[in-house]
């Protein structure tokens, strides 16, 4: 799907999505086809569920969004330091 | 403002008030090669903090993976007295698989003009430069 087709799908709804395909551009991440995963009660619940799926999957992409953005506007930012890295490598 | 080390790096209790409510961000990594500050969603949630639909949201891509957080104005970020009014931090789940309540990134340290003193293990506040 795309984010228009998610809007249309679930209006004013509280989702966990997955980036099936995705590119980053001028500092943004723009998901150029996406999937609805989970539709949750509020923010909060949304990213715990974010969490929880990201702990399963760690090679997915997901994202907690709401449907009213008009455009999904995800900046991005590059990291370095600890992003990523588990209490196995700190403690080896 | 003294540094605790674990894991081979450096952590700093933090207090953040964001609408009235100060709490203590225990566990918040000092880290000079993280470019803004984030903190651990379980302690925002601690100062009312959760994710509304007009929050800014944002990608942190690393070398190591990559993570969705937020963007929030909170009222106050500070070490001991020293802080900054009005500062923005990105909220996360930051689930690395240990105790961590936040990273102290280059945003704060810097415009909060942080000395780190490896020496002897602590962290202050020079004077801004005239």
């Amino acid at each position: 799907m795309r984010w228009q087709d998610v809007r249309a799908a679930h209006p004013d709804q509280w989702l966990v999505i997955e980036a099936l395909e995705a590119h980053s551009e001028n500092d943004h991440r723009i998901l150029d086809r996406i999937a609805v995963i989970d539709v949750c009660p509020d923010g909060r619940t949304t990213m715990k569920r974010y969490g929880e799926l990201r702990r399963m999957h760690p090679q997915r992409e997901f994202c907690f969004v709401h449907t009213s953005m008009v455009e999904l506007n995800i900046e991005e930012r590059l990291w370095l330091g600890i992003r990523g890295v588990r209490a196995a490598d700190l403690s080896s | 403002m003294q540094l605790i080390f674990r894991h081979s790096l450096a952590f700093v209790t933090a207090t953040l008030t964001y609408e009235g409510t100060t709490i203590e961000v225990p566990d918040v990594l000092v880290d000079t090669g993280a470019a803004s500050t984030v903190i651990n969603a379980d302690f925002a949630a601690e100062a009312h903090i959760f994710l509304r639909s007009s929050d800014q949201l944002r990608r942190l891509r690393g070398v190591g993976g990559h993570e969705h957080v937020f963007v929030r104005r909170v009222d106050r970020l500070a070490i001991g007295e020293q802080g900054l009014d009005d500062f923005d931090v990105e909220i996360g789940e930051m689930d690395y698989g240990f105790e961590i309540g936040g990273i102290l990134g280059m945003d704060f340290l810097r415009a909060a003009n942080a000395v780190i003193d490896l020496g002897t293990l602590s962290i202050r506040f020079a004077s801004p430069s005239p």
